[in-house]
């Protein structure tokens, strides 16, 4: 494989990596709020 | 084809800075092996503290201690880029190393202590957010932008930003500031100068080269050393407080006395012995002293805590 395309290849694993990292630290804010908004609401501090 | 850019600080950017850097870079940009002292410190804060608090919140204010301090290091990382290139200890981290863009480090920082205060107000209390908000305030712009590359005493006022975490911990189960939580702070802000004065004695020439006017560089080794002994010194009648104001009990009291005692025995050999090996055994000893306060007010608060002094049965 010519240098440039190898890469070019390392730098989108790179990228796709981090967009997953994104997302699952997204979700995992979603997550967070939900459970401090059930507790907060069931009165608990 | 590879491309390098030089950056304003002088160091080389590359195609992997452009992409955005690896993962790990932006895990190193948050100095994970600093948070994990802070983490702890909060942890105990949190711990000891009276009243109750939710586990799951719990675990949330720990995780905006450490997310917040660790984006306050991204940002002391953006501003420090010129001065953490020069150094060897540093000249690795990704920005200085081009594996990080500049500009994507502060955004990275700036975001992450927006987040973590904005969920510590939500979810815990806007008393330990405020708290939260200070430390970070006070790192980047006190320590980081003003005192750093100004005057010698840096880490001694900057050190304050680092006390922090066990008077947040404190003030996400109580919803106040109080004496015991003061001390805690006190504690930790005492014994910041002996810790980074060590780890400077065996690293002046580093921080001469950077023009960072570490206490060794400015006023020589031999006073650096006097100072470390005053301040540890001062760090163990500091350190039996939560003792006597009854927040830890008697072994906690006696562990302090002795750990306390020994950091003071380490700043006289450091003293006298003017090698880089007791510098460094020094600087080690610090960290695993903070540990051990800490671990033991755990400790003692999980076993009941027995009081320091007899306390009369009226009647």
């Amino acid at each position: 494989m010519p240098r440039d395309d190898r890469q070019n290849g390392d730098l989108h694993r790179q990228r796709r990596l981090k967009n997953w990292a994104l997302l699952a630290v997204l979700l995992a804010f979603v997550i967070l709020v939900y459970f401090v908004s059930i507790i907060r609401m069931g009165g608990g501090s | 084809m590879e491309v390098s850019r030089p950056t304003l600080a002088g160091t080389l950017v590359d195609d992997a800075a452009i992409a955005g850097g690896r993962l790990g870079d932006y895990v190193a940009l948050l100095k994970p092996r600093v948070m994990s002292l802070v983490v702890f410190s909060g942890f105990a804060g949190l711990y000891v503290a009276p009243g109750s608090i939710h586990p799951f919140l719990a675990l949330v204010a720990v995780l905006c201690i450490a997310v917040s301090a660790g984006a306050a290091g991204a940002i002391n990382m953006w501003y420090d880029r010129d001065i953490d290139a020069a150094m060897s200890r540093t000249k690795g981290r990704p920005i200085p190393a081009g594996r990080v863009l500049p500009d994507e480090a502060l955004a990275f920082g700036v975001t992450l202590s927006l987040f973590s205060v904005m969920v510590m107000g939500l979810a815990v209390n806007w008393v330990a957010a405020g708290l939260l908000a200070a430390a970070s305030l006070f790192y980047v712009f006190v320590y980081t932008m003003w005192l750093k590359r100004r005057t010698p005493q840096n880490i001694v006022i900057g050190g304050a930003a680092g006390a922090f975490p066990p008077m947040i911990g404190w003030a996400a189960v109580t919803g106040s500031v109080s004496v015991e939580s003061v001390v805690l702070f006190a504690i930790i802000f005492m014994w910041t100068p002996p810790h980074f004065w060590a780890l400077a004695l065996y690293r002046e020439g580093d921080y001469a080269k950077a023009g960072v006017p570490m206490l060794p560089v400015v006023a020589g080794k031999a006073v650096t050393r006097r100072q470390m002994l005053a301040y540890t010194v001062a760090l163990v009648p500091l350190s039996l407080l939560p003792s006597l104001l009854g927040s830890a009990g008697l072994l906690y009291g006696l562990v302090a006395a002795v750990a306390s005692v020994c950091f003071v025995l380490l700043a006289l050999r450091v003293l006298r012995d003017h090698s880089d090996r007791a510098a460094r055994q020094m600087f080690g000893y610090s960290i695993l002293y903070l540990f051990v306060i800490f671990t033991f007010l755990i400790i003692d608060r999980t076993a009941g805590g027995m009081a320091f002094w007899p306390v009369p049965v009226m009647g």
